[in-house]
């Protein structure tokens, strides 16, 4: 894993935005950018190179499905891992988030062990594949 | 008029429901004019029917409207709840919106501290690790106190790596903010909604200058001119009238 690759963390609250790249730089990663909602994310994907986005669901403004899906129906991004890392834990909305192909899903609160395992199997699987 | 005019004729007296053996006398006369083939005649037996049958979902609108308009003009607007209104919800959502911020504040606090000293517990780690290596490299005989400060830094190793893995879990825990937050937020959109419905409540009840000047507990009926809601209210009366009430 490319512990130099840019990860752009998105949420709402800035204290969890703050815990979520204190964890990542806990795995040993520096770059990290922030967005707060699903349409400031848009803007700093077009703006700058990422290579792997962490995001929240429950956003005013633009939410982290839509965001997700935004990332998807893009030629340019539709590649790119999205780990959502949500309170909303409903099974119609994990099913919906697997639907619209995320890469990995952590329930809040989670914990550091949780975050890292679902971190690791993300790049797992995509050094696998390629 | 024809003999149908009478069997149509008895919604004037009330809310009851017609039986089915109100309409015998009107088929009958419909028949009638069916096997004469009076096509004029027909015609004009089944619109009766027709209007009999609306009569009767008049009647029940007009009676479901009577009652709304009971219900809003009986709605009792004093002064506490046009307070409630106008000041009381804007003023739980401001508290609402405080509390979010407070634990914002005090969690990026919490987060500053513990950030400062997180390095400072590596680098304590990373000196006794060193140090531990150079006790091994050159033993422990080389002074009295030598074994007793070999123990000592390795303790502190193993010491600061605990305070350093507790640190981070104080990050982490920090996340109450973010799941507490979200449900005041929940809160504040149900209070706004609540708000909102009590404005339209105390507007559709005619009371709509007490949001303005609540002081004056049962002050006139009148809205504003101009004031949309007024006109759902004419449409009431209207129907009502309409209806004999």
């Amino acid at each position: 894993m490319n512990k130099d690759m840019q990860i752009l963390v998105v949420d709402d609250f800035s204290t969890m935005r703050r815990i979520v790249k204190n964890q990542l730089r806990e795995l040993g990663f520096s770059n990290m950018r922030e967005a707060d909602d699903g349409s400031a994310a848009l803007d700093v994907l077009k703006s700058t190179h990422i290579d792997f986005v962490v995001t929240d669901w429950n956003m005013p403004g633009m939410a982290g499905i839509d965001l997700l899906k935004a990332i998807r129906a893009d030629d340019r991004f539709k590649h790119l891992p999205v780990l959502m890392v949500t309170a909303e834990a409903k099974r119609e909305q994990i099913i919906e988030a697997a639907q619209s192909g995320v890469n990995g899903y952590v329930v809040k609160p989670f914990t550091a062990a949780a975050l890292k395992e679902k971190i690791d199997r993300i790049f797992e699987r995509i050094e696998q594949g390629s | 008029m024809t003999d149908s005019s009478k069997a149509a004729s008895g919604h004037d007296d009330g809310a009851a429901q017609k039986a089915p053996a109100d309409y015998i006398e009107a088929l009958e006369a419909l028949l009638d004019a069916a096997r004469r083939d009076d096509a004029p005649r027909f015609t004009a037996l089944l619109d009766d029917l027709a209007a009999a049958r609306e009569q009767t979902l008049f009647q029940d609108v007009g009676r479901l409207t009577r009652q709304l308009h009971e219900a809003l003009t009986s709605f009792q607007v004093d002064s506490r709840v046009a307070d409630f209104a106008s000041d009381e919800f804007p003023d739980a959502r401001h508290r609402l919106d405080q509390v979010i911020t407070i634990t914002e504040q005090s969690a990026h606090k919490t987060m500053d501290l513990v950030e400062d000293m997180l390095p400072r517990a590596e680098a304590l780690i990373d000196r006794a690790t060193s140090l531990g290596g150079s006790f091994d490299n050159a033993g422990v005989a080389s002074g009295s106190a030598a074994p007793e400060l070999a123990t000592f830094v390795n303790d502190v190793g193993e010491q600061v790596s605990s305070i350093r893995s507790g640190l981070s879990e104080v990050i982490i825990s920090q996340n109450y903010q973010d799941l507490a937050g979200q449900e005041i937020r929940k809160v504040i959109r149900l209070v706004t909604e609540v708000e909102e419905t009590l404005i339209n409540m105390i507007r559709v009840a005619g009371k709509g200058d007490m949001l303005t000047e609540r002081r004056r507990a049962g002050a006139s009926a009148t809205l504003p001119e101009g004031e949309q809601r007024i006109t759902s209210q004419d449409e009431a009366d209207e129907l009502l009238s309409s209806l004999g009430f």
